[in-house]
């Protein structure tokens, strides 16, 4: 796997090509990460990652207790890094294994004792076997030793799959829905700075990693941090999600477990 | 590792109770009743009063439906919007949330303009300022359910009309259950299907005013689009908008509430099973 990511002999480059131009018809986003990728493979001081973690979570919509996991292989070179990864279900997986994917390219600045960064995204969600969601956006970031704040804006579209369309009989019908420039904020405050070897913090957000919430419905996320060894963390989350908060009656919606691991190769 | 409890644990450990408590304050901020103990109390509403069918005697049928009336102290657009439908005669009238502030005056004051035995029939949807003040009680005390439906009987086929309650931003587990059931067991029964909640689903445009969380949208799209469901008519956002997803209308209805520019409401008539509709301004 690691390889397969990593390696950029000109077969690879020619596969991943394919994957995105022709199964997943992703051709500018998959031609931007490609690019980004052999930018970054050649530099020699590039870092790659992979975080891995498990969900466990239920909501009003979820028919019970939901378990999903995700994979996400960054590579930092210099100052830029992209990141790229997808979600699966496990249980009570609404009929979709691979229910998200997405692709990151980000560059960072330092000023001083502050980290800014900025990001564009491409994210696709299947929330379902007939209906799939895409985002893309943009971000900006500011990172002290205690808080990390992000703001930026997505373009959401909900949208059939193409297969439901003929099984639906769907025809002359309007098939997207699109909603421009919308709100992301996530506002987290860490009790370390970030080179301690421990770390806990709250954060109020409406973005994860495979999930963009309207401006309107924020979540509230505590999550711990654990340096086992250098290349080595444990981290996990509690997400507590409300809905109806700004309409000043809200209700619980529901909640998730995040366990993970994330490994730094540098 | 040391962990000492100084000051800004303390703020954090304060913003987490808050946040996880947010639900739970009682007052002008929030419903007492969450959601799923609304729908219960509907459920038990239901229970003594099975659900209506309205008879008509053509194969053409008129529903006026208006939203976000928050009666206050004024009822002027009120009382116009009854003397259009005075005139019109519709099958049934749907309130579709926000009639009040959630104050029993603003209760009082709808009631005393609109009467619970005036000849128009009429069908209520709980919205979120139905639910401040503990708004709840003077609603379903009042009116009753908010989660319920009923058909309109024509000679040449029969249409079906969901209520859903989402004043809280949320239908909650059970309501979603109940929802799910009637779509795929009663659905394929009827001629159309038409589902009326307050909370709009899409924001297509900028609005403070809350959506059901993505999750749920997404949950309700898949819903609706499986089971045929041809209309969804919905308030809250007080701007008009329509949009098309498959075969389904999605219907955003301009706010009634008086000193509103744009204030109105939709006009649906169905003709030999075909739906079709537009918004009348009440200022015009």
């Amino acid at each position: 796997m690691l390889k397969f990511c990593f390696t950029t002999t000109n077969q690879t480059i020619k596969n991943l090509i394919n994957m995105y131009s022709e199964s997943y018809s992703l051709k500018i986003p998959g031609a931007v990460f490609i690019l980004l990728l052999l930018k970054c493979s050649m530099n020699a001081e590039a870092q790659p990652g992979l975080t891995m973690y498990a969900d466990a979570g239920k909501n009003s919509v979820s028919g019970g207790l939901y378990i999903r996991s995700a994979i996400l292989a960054n590579y930092k070179s210099g100052n830029y890094q992209l990141k790229a990864g997808f979600q699966t279900n496990l249980v009570n997986g609404n009929q979709v294994t691979f229910s998200g994917y997405r692709v990151d390219g980000s560059r960072e600045f330092r000023m001083k004792n502050t980290l800014l960064e900025i990001n564009g995204f491409w994210l696709r969600t299947a929330y379902s076997d007939i209906l799939q969601e895409t985002n893309y956006g943009c971000a900006f970031s500011v990172k002290t030793n205690h808080f990390d704040l992000q703001t930026g804006t997505n373009f959401r579209t909900y949208s059939f799959r193409k297969r439901t369309l003929k099984d639906y009989e769907i025809r002359n019908a309007k098939t997207k829905i699109h909603e421009n420039f919308n709100l992301m904020y996530s506002f987290s405050y860490n009790l370390k700075p970030s080179y301690y070897r421990w770390n806990a913090g709250l954060t109020l957000t409406n973005v994860d990693n495979f999930l963009i919430n309207q401006e309107t419905n924020p979540y509230v996320n505590l999550k711990g941090y654990y340096k086992i060894s250098s290349p080595l963390s444990l981290f996990a989350e509690a997400w507590y999600k409300n809905a109806g908060v700004t309409n000043i009656s809200s209700n619980y919606f529901g909640f998730v477990i995040r366990g993970g691991v994330q490994w730094n190769f540098n | 590792m040391e962990f000492q409890l100084n000051q800004k644990s303390l703020l954090i450990a304060a913003m987490a109770l808050l946040a996880v408590a947010c639900s739970k304050i009682e007052g002008p901020t929030s419903s007492s009743e969450p959601v799923d103990i609304r729908f219960n109390q509907s459920m038990e509403w239901n229970a003594l009063h099975p659900f209506k069918e309205i008879k008509v005697e053509t194969d053409e049928y008129t529903i006026l439906t208006m939203a976000d009336i928050h009666v206050g102290t004024t009822t002027a657009n009120l009382d116009r919007f009854l003397s259009v439908a005075r005139i019109v005669k519709p099958a049934a009238v749907i309130i579709d949330g926000d009639l009040t502030g959630g104050l029993a005056e603003g209760y009082n004051e709808f009631e005393k303009h609109f009467p619970e035995n005036d000849s128009l029939q009429s069908f209520y949807l709980a919205g979120n300022h139905d639910l401040w003040h503990n708004g709840w009680e003077e609603f379903y005390s009042r009116f009753g359910s908010s989660s319920y439906y009923f058909t309109v009987k024509t000679p040449s086929g029969i249409d079906l009309f969901i209520c859903i309650d989402t004043g809280g931003g949320t239908l909650g587990r059970l309501q979603t259950e109940w929802l799910t059931e009637i779509l795929t067991s009663m659905r394929s029964n009827y001629r159309r299907c038409i589902v009326i909640t307050h909370v709009n689903l899409f924001r297509p445009r900028k609005t403070e005013s809350t959506n059901l969380v993505v999750e749920e949208l997404s949950f309700l799209l898949d819903l609706f689009a499986r089971n045929n469901v041809d209309m969804v008519i919905t308030g809250h956002d007080h701007e008009s908008d329509v949009e098309k997803f498959g075969m389904t209308t999605y219907i955003q209805v301009n706010a009634l509430e008086d000193g509103f520019s744009n204030a109105g409401f939709m006009n649906m008539k169905v003709k030999n099973g075909e739906i079709g509709y537009n918004f009348v301004r009440i200022n015009d």
